[in-house]
């Protein structure tokens, strides 16, 4: 006599779930409900510096559009989830995203391998997606025509430096020194391919080096050996802190050149010490460097909010969700019409600089070429990217 | 051209000296327990965290980071083979066991260090700029000669401990032959605790030394697969074999790297590795039939 009852409780449980669901989808459909946006990126592990750094930047723009009345009368909200440097995990993720919360844009990853599992995975789905840092030239080399990295891949400011050098600081001869990863070799790549285009311009020396390496004099003085004007590092910090030191203890006083993303940051300098100084690097951002109106109303708010600069990371997450609040304003909250308008993102004035996306979604804009000294970075000037 | 040469030595007798100090204990702890042991890097790794506590938050000398770097790990290591390989030897697990639960005891040495000090590179505090002696366009750091002299001093000391002392070939007799040296009244449980005690002590210094050089990280201890390398190469178990073995591997790691390839120099190390192994695997100063 159980059973029946028993039964009868599981058809009335269902019949709830199922009612609850009903009236939840209703709500969604009616015209002031909030627009979602999934957020995916690395809130814990050794990435997570890079994850919540991202996320300080969203929050402060989703605040503030949802302060000014949302977008057309809607308010943005996020669902952040950690990818915890899973891709499994992370591609589920955006299945759940698509499927059940109904997002009209996907933020992230920080990951450059999360990114790679990602792309395919919203391209099916037909959902837009703007990485926040992940730098490898795959992502965009996928034909995916869903995303977009409004953050600048290393081979961007490698490409910038190359041009820079040889513009203001007329160098001729470079050596370079490459990580052996996915990352050092792009940059490498994308140096001596700006490079050597330019009139009497040579790459004299080039050496990839395995990421476990800690000793490099030997290395070192074999590039001096080729007498170059300046050395090129592409690796990350803290290795490249001692390729750094390791140039000035064998009392090599060669111009140093590099990256924001691999040599702005402070456990670079850590390692690389005083040798660091007069490195110059093509960065992503230095705040007030960029003299457009956006960039300097976006500096100003933070440190009111904040009560120091923003960081390179918060003013592009910043810019991805005002990039993308721009794209639903001009067309409406839906998947495709966002993807169409991110597609002509054209010389769009933002916090860290001014974006133009290109082809396959990577972006196009200017580099803030900056300078150690006495520990602290010096911003340059701002160079155009041909 | 010459000083080139000259420099490219430095820098291999440098990551030699590096080699061969971390090899050293590996043999150490062979030649006395017969245990390969694979946590021995790990704790190296943990003295060169603990050295970075004492310098960067307590501020004190870099005297009282070696000492208290290897007080730290001998006594760990006293911990860890009380805890873990003593019980283990008691219910007769054979050697190949106790060498599978050192790889997992390495795993969780790294954890330890990476939950304690976090997962960042964490330099050691330089009170000035690095301090070189100049020959010419020859540069000799003097952080790197004081890793050599450790190296070759460590060994030294060790030999004579080892082989003049009272305590030394105790140690010698309790590997050889356990049951014979018990019987004759050689404390052989509380030998390989203290032998254990003196390779962490060792791998303490060790870690202290090679963070002054590079930084201290909870991953530093991945140099260890090369130094068991530089171990074989020189004779497992024959503690002037690590040392030559170490300093052989780094001069040979340096040369690859400038004049074969820096991007496949650990394929060569490996290659090297296999063909010491096919055509003299008891090492350049092993002898041919050593029991294992």
């Amino acid at each position: 006599m159980r059973r029946p009852r028993f039964f009868v409780s599981i058809v009335a449980a269902i019949t709830a779930v199922a009612a609850v669901l009903q009236l939840q989808v209703a709500k969604a459909q009616t015209g002031d409900e909030p627009i979602k946006i999934g957020w995916l990126g690395a809130l814990s592990g050794v990435l997570a510096p890079y994850g919540l750094e991202n996320k300080r930047g969203v929050e402060f723009a989703v605040e503030a559009i949802n302060k000014a009345g949302g977008i057309n009368g809607r308010k943005l909200d996020v669902i952040y989830v950690d990818s915890k440097f899973d891709s499994g995990f992370a591609v589920q993720s955006i299945q759940r995203f698509a499927l059940q919360d109904k997002v009209v844009a996907v933020l992230g990853d920080i990951s450059s391998a999360l990114t790679v599992a990602e792309v395919p995975v919203t391209a099916r789905f037909g959902i837009p997606q703007l990485a926040s840092l992940a730098g490898t030239p795959k992502i965009t080399a996928m034909g995916s025509k869903f995303i977009f990295r409004p953050y600048p891949a290393v081979t961007l400011t490698y490409g910038a430096i190359a041009g820079y050098a040889v513009d203001k600081l007329k160098l001729k001869r470079f050596a370079t020194i490459a990580y052996n990863d996915e990352g050092g070799l792009a940059s490498i790549q994308a140096f001596t391919d700006t490079a050597t285009k330019l009139p009497g311009v040579q790459v004299v020396a080039s050496e990839v080096v395995p990421v476990d390496t800690k000793e490099f004099k030997g290395l070192l003085t074999k590039l001096r050996g080729s007498n170059p004007d300046a050395l090129v590092v592409a690796a990350a910090a803290p290795v490249s802190g001692l390729i750094v030191r390791q140039v000035r203890e064998i009392g090599w006083d060669v111009q140093l050149l590099g990256h924001g993303g691999y040599h702005a940051v402070q456990e670079f300098r850590d390692v690389a010490g005083p040798a660091a100084d007069s490195m110059v690097l093509a960065t992503t951002y230095a705040p007030g460097y960029y003299k457009h109106p956006e960039a300097q109303k976006f500096a100003t708010d933070w440190q009111a909010a904040h009560g120091q600069p923003p960081r390179d990371l918060e003013a592009h997450g910043y810019d991805q969700v005002n990039m993308l609040a721009w794209a639903i304003k001009q067309g409406s909250p839906d998947r495709t019409a966002i993807r169409d308008k991110l597609a002509g993102l054209k010389d769009w004035p933002g916090a860290a600089g001014v974006y133009t996306f290109l082809e396959n979604g990577d972006v196009k804009k200017d580099v803030v070429i900056q300078s150690w000294k006495d520990g602290k970075l010096l911003p340059i000037e701002v160079y155009g990217v041909k | 051209m010459q000083m080139d040469l000259l420099q490219q030595a430095i820098a291999g007798l440098t990551t030699g000296s590096i080699y061969a100090l971390v090899a050293l204990g590996f043999s150490l702890i062979f030649q006395t327990t017969s245990l390969l042991s694979f946590a021995h890097p790990q704790f190296m790794m943990l003295g060169g965290l603990f050295g970075y506590t004492v310098l960067a938050r307590w501020q004190l000398p870099f005297e009282a980071a070696l000492i208290g770097a290897a007080l730290f790990c001998g006594m760990l290591s006293v911990v860890v083979e009380f805890l873990v390989l003593r019980p283990m030897r008691a219910r007769r697990a054979d050697e190949n066991s106790l060498a599978v639960a050192t790889i997992g005891l390495g795993i969780i040495l790294m954890s330890a260090g990476m939950l304690l000090w976090g997962p960042y590179s964490l330099p050691y505090p330089q009170a000035s700029a690095p301090v070189s002696w100049r020959l010419g366009s020859l540069a000799i750091d003097q952080k790197s000669v004081a890793v050599w002299i450790s190296a070759v001093a460590a060994v030294a000391a060790l030999q004579f401990f080892l082989r003049h002392t009272c305590l030394g070939i105790a140690m010698r007799a309790a590997a050889a032959d356990p049951t014979t040296a018990s019987i004759v009244g050689v404390p052989v449980r509380a030998i390989a605790a203290f032998s254990f005690g003196l390779s962490g002590a060792l791998a303490g210094l060790a870690g202290v030394l090679i963070a002054s050089l590079y930084y201290a990280s909870f991953e530093m201890g991945a140099a260890g697969l090369k130094s068991l390398c530089a171990a074989v190469i020189g004779g497992f178990g024959n503690l002037p074999g690590a040392v030559v073995g170490g300093l052989l591997l780094g001069l040979f790691e340096a040369y690859a790297t400038v004049h074969l390839s820096a991007q496949f120099t650990d394929t060569l190390i490996y290659g090297l590795l296999i063909v010491f192994l096919l055509v003299r695997p008891q090492g350049l100063l092993g002898t041919a039939q050593r029991k294992i």
